[in-house]
């Protein structure tokens, strides 16, 4: 088992080294003139006035020394916590990515609980029911569900019913400890939005397993053995299921983090794909940069840990 | 005997070779496959077939905007332009004339959805034509190499899919700014890196393939191991890419434009129509919001339905299937016995 | 016991309707050990499984016939009914014992499933029992191998541990589909001799399916042969290898590798290839590949008649057999 978690990790490695490595090098890539160009934007709009130049702005994105010194330079300084600073406020990320972090948390796992609710049973109800009227009438519904966009549903719920019922989603942020209930509220309209669209694909994924675990032998040996069919499907299938099921959730993660990007602009939440925005449209690369960074180095985090849950799940790993 | 090597893979539905022993029913014999599959779609899958339908709208609406491309710009399907101005309906509500409004510019709402289907067109086919082009080129090549290179470039591509889509596609329109070329590199070949394991993993699978093994031992040159065998399977593998990622990539483009890193304004994309100004004047007047919306959904879930007829159509190991041993209801035995006898 | 009548199951595929099981008509006594034999794909696993009500549907319908058991019509009764039987007075072994355990879960729960269902035991009698039959099935260190997983056995102690949960209940009868044809020789002699004394210390009724004309002559008191759905020979073990009366019957017998005659000898094999059963010929099955064809079987279908006493057939040419195999 250890060298099994061992390995893992090791091979998550490279692939770490490889995102860092992409990102550092996609701020390479801006043309030399658009550096003028936010120096002109920036320096009038920002808080950072005159500091702010040509120079400057090289310095902050490393572009100043020789390739590999600054990346090494930067890789180190990731480890350390230092993650650099914002181009637009000149305030250090880390602090900034703390604060935010919990929102998209937050966010993230009514998500997740939602779209897991709709696409579990449905997904199940749909295999076990092949072909039958509520089969079909599950399988539009998924496709339904991932055909409409999130963001167009998001800004109707908006303002439609400000229009009809005078009201509108709250603006301002309310933690969670403060006001459990203005919270919720807060984040259960986006987060059932984001969770029912993605809904969609988790429900057909989960249906096409769950009819792969069930064309196998050893559920004909179940139903051989005279077991009732809710015993065959919660006990032998759903337990079989569940591996691919697990599997799924990582790409999960990566809907999340582009969901969020849409979300929190629309409902005017201050967390991390708000963050991300911002700093895109002010062209502020140094956030920019770490952000790409805990995107893919949550999903690299979130494999692991579930190639790790295999061997928990499954014995013929183990064994090995 | 290597004049009868079929490829003998399971599953393989691809356009039957000369010399086929597979064809199933005597009618399809006579019938090329492709025709067969269309057939098959009416048929069967009614829903697949109303996807098809949906996706030939969006082709047909598209193409046929306006005829500009043949050099008549004033000729097509848009009663008016996309940018033409009439600020008498400014904000209007449907009517006869405009049957879909008017937006804040006084452009006609029908005709902007109706360029708007050429730009998702577009996007889906070239930014899809683009992805599967390279998904090819890379996977193949990984395949077919293996070793140290395939082990490089996998590590290389595992990075590449470990990034949000939305990220890489923001970052990188952030950098070289937005535009229908390069809007369509960066989806292409984005989602053509992440594609690739597909393409490679089939040649790997085809490289152990004992039928791969026999045909050699029998004699039958490279080039019709290859034909025979990788092309029929690499076709469904391709097809059901290509229509799958064409909803994503529209999906994509309209998210993009939406936060503002898309096609820029006045193009009429379905997305950029929903935010900016589908937003602020959704008071005044909701079918700026409401029509780019209906599109983009109607579009994206014909996609989808067809993808999935196609690929339930050309997998003949997830056809039928196995149902349930769970029994069947008295009335549908009785009606199943009725039938068999009446044959008889 | 069990009396199986006019059972027919149909697959509709592709190729149109797949007359997998075509009137088949046979009997099992108490504690009888009979076979059924026949090429791959004739049908046999497929009415084993109907008579247990095992057809997969799609695309498997169990068409018409009765399959009565101690009195009682499987295919009549209600799918709460059939599955007390199943697993409990009937149980069958499947032909590939690895996919056939569920790999997630141990031996102990498997068995004890269908302990704590049909026999009503608590989970220690039930884990008690089920060390027990693996002893009895011969698999060493029981008590602690109770507690492995499939992947922790080789495929020959995977077929005793279905044959453990198939016998766990005290079935009345018990299918054995294919018991041998995923293991290798020894296993199988194994395997069946340990079958043998299992049905004669319980009393056990069995039906052997088997391609495997060996396993059938030592095993089993009675031959049923099967080609395209149908039942073409039925006789005890004894005369149908002496004297077959049917010509399919008579070309496997021919086919099986004689170690008494001149290694020079050519094989010898069936000509042609089994019947697409969605298509069957016309008249008799089997006449396309019948050295002994005349113009009827083109035409009429035989049907399973008794040619001599206790000796079913269904040829027309039965009673001439003797003479035309000695030509």
């Amino acid at each position: 088992m250890r060298a099994y978690a061992t390995r893992r990790l090791l091979l998550a490695i490279p692939t770490l080294v490889i995102v860092t490595m992409l990102v550092f090098f996609s701020v390479r890539l801006i043309p030399g003139n658009v550096i003028d160009l936010m120096v002109s934007e920036m320096a009038t709009a920002s808080g950072m006035g005159e500091e702010l130049d040509a120079d400057y702005i090289r310095q902050q994105l490393g572009l100043d020394e020789a390739v590999h010194i600054q990346y090494f330079k930067w890789a180190g300084g990731l480890f350390r916590g230092e993650f650099g600073e914002s181009l637009w406020t000149g305030r250090p990320i880390l602090p900034d990515v703390i604060r935010r972090y919990p929102i998209s948390i937050e966010l993230g796992l009514i998500a997740i609980i939602i779209s897991l609710t709709i696409s579990v049973p449905v997904g199940i109800y749909s295999a076990i029911r092949q072909d039958t009227v509520l089969d079909y009438g599950g399988r539009t519904f998924a496709i339904g569900m991932l055909a409409m966009p999130n963001f167009w549903l998001a800004t109707m719920v908006i303002v439609y019913p400000s229009i009809w019922f005078n009201w509108s989603p709250p603006i301002r942020y309310m933690p969670f400890t403060e006001d459990p209930m203005a919270n919720i509220v807060m984040f259960i309209i986006p987060g059932f939005l984001m969770g029912t669209s993605m809904s969609g694909g988790s429900m057909r994924f989960l249906r096409t397993m769950f009819l792969e675990v069930l064309r196998q032998d050893y559920i004909r040996t179940a139903w051989a053995k005279g077991l009732q069919e809710h015993v065959i499907i919660f006990k032998h299938a759903l337990r079989n299921a569940s591996i691919p099921l697990i599997t799924s959730m990582g790409p999960m993660v990566l809907m999340l983090f582009g969901g969020s990007v849409i979300m929190e602009q629309i409902f005017n939440l201050p967390g991390l794909g708000r963050y991300f925005l911002d700093a895109l449209n002010t062209r502020d690369y140094p956030v920019v940069q770490i952000m790409n960074l805990i995107g893919a180095g949550s999903f690299v985090f979130v494999t692991v840990i579930i190639d790790l849950s295999y061997a928990w799940l499954d014995p013929r790993i183990v064994y090995r | 005997m290597a004049d009868s090597f079929d490829g003998g893979v399971p599953g393989r539905r691809g356009p039957p070779a000369a010399g086929d022993s597979t064809a199933t029913t005597e009618e399809a014999k006579g019938r090329h496959w492709l025709t067969d599959a269309a057939v098959r779609l009416v048929k069967e899958k009614p829903l697949g077939s109303v996807g098809a339908a949906i996706v030939l709208l969006l082709f047909i609406t598209g193409i046929f905007a306006d005829l500009s491309w043949v050099g008549l710009p004033d000729v097509g399907l848009a009663p008016y332009h996309y940018n033409e101005v009439n600020m008498k309906i400014r904000l209007a509500a449907p009517s006869l004339d405009h049957p879909l409004g008017g937006d804040h510019m006084g452009r006609d709402m029908l005709s902007r959805i109706i360029y708007g289907a050429r730009i998702s067109m577009f996007i889906g086919v070239f930014g899809t034509a683009i992805s599967t082009t390279l998904s090819l080129l890379i996977g193949m090549t990984c395949g077919y190499l293996g070793g140290k290179f395939d082990l490089i470039v996998q590590r290389f591509v595992d990075a590449w899919i470990s990034f949000p889509m939305l990220f890489i596609y923001l970052t990188v329109i952030a950098i070289i700014g937005g535009g229908m070329l390069q809007l369509v590199l960066v989806l292409g070949i984005s989602s053509g890196i992440g594609a690739s394991r597909g393409p490679r993993a089939l040649v790997f699978w085809i490289k152990e393939s004992a039928y791969v093994e026999a045909a050699r031992a029998a004699g039958a040159p490279t080039s019709r191991i290859l034909t025979r065998t990788l092309l029929p399977n690499i076709m469904p593998v391709i097809i059901l890419g290509m229509s799958m990622g064409m909803g994503g990539m529209i999906m994509a483009e309209a998210g993009l434009s939406f936060l503002g890193f898309g096609l820029p304004p006045p193009t009429p994309s379905w997305g950029g129509m929903i935010s900016g100004p589908g937003r602020v004047y959704m008071v005044q007047a909701p079918w700026m919001l409401l029509w780019p919306g209906v599109a983009l959904s109607l579009v994206i879930y014909g996609i989808n339905v067809f993808g999935d007829a196609l690929r339930d159509l050309l997998d003949p190991r997830l056809r039928g299937g196995l149902g349930s041993y769970r029994g069947i209801p008295k009335k549908k035995l009785e009606a199943i016995r009725r039938k068999s006898g009446e044959q008889a | 016991m069990l009396e199986v009548k006019n059972l027919s199951t149909y697959f509709y595929v592709e190729d149109g309707e797949l007359r997998a099981v075509d009137g088949l008509s046979y009997h099992v006594d108490k504690g009888e050990a009979v076979g059924l034999v026949g090429e791959s794909a004739c049908g046999k696993s497929v009415s084993a499984l109907s008579l247990m009500r095992l057809v997969p549907y799609p695309p498997g319908v169990i068409m018409g016939g009765e399959v009565i058991f101690k009195g009682t019509d499987l295919l009549a009764i209600s799918e709460d009914e059939i599955r007390t039987i199943r697993g409990g007075q009937i149980t069958i072994v499947f032909q590939e014992p690895t996919t056939s355990l569920n790999p997630l879960f141990s031996i102990k729960t498997q068995i004890s499933e269908a302990l704590t269902l049909h026999r009503n035991m608590d989970s220690q009698a039930a884990a008690d029992e089920s060390v027990r039959l693996l002893k009895q099935v011969g698999i060493p260190d029981p008590e602690r191998r109770v507690n492995n997983y499939p992947h922790h056995f080789s495929g020959g102690m995977q077929q005793r541990i279905m044959l453990a949960m198939a016998l766990a209940c005290n079935p009345e009868l018990l299918i054995a589909d294919e018991p041998t044809t995923s293991v290798d020789v020894t296993v199988q002699a194994q395997l069946l001799e340990l079958i043998d004394n299992l049905r004669t210390e319980y009393g056990t009724a069995v039906i052997i399916i088997t391609h495997n004309l060996g396993v059938i002559a030592r095993y089993v008191d009675r031959v049923h042969v099967m080609y395209a759905g149908r039942l073409v020979e039925v006789a005890e073990t004894r005369p149908l290898f002496a004297e077959p009366l049917h010509p399919y019957t008579a070309g496997l017998l021919s086919s099986v590798p004689r170690l008494d005659l001149p290694r020079e000898r050519e094989l010898y094999v069936i000509g042609g290839a089994p019947p697409n059963l969605a298509r069957l010929p016309s008249g008799c099955a089997f006449h396309p590949r019948c050295q002994y064809t005349i113009n009827r079987c083109r035409e009429e279908r035989p049907e399973l008649e008794e040619v001599l006493e206790g000796r079913y057939s269904a040829c027309f040419r039965s009673r001439e057999m003797p003479e035309l195999r000695k030509s």
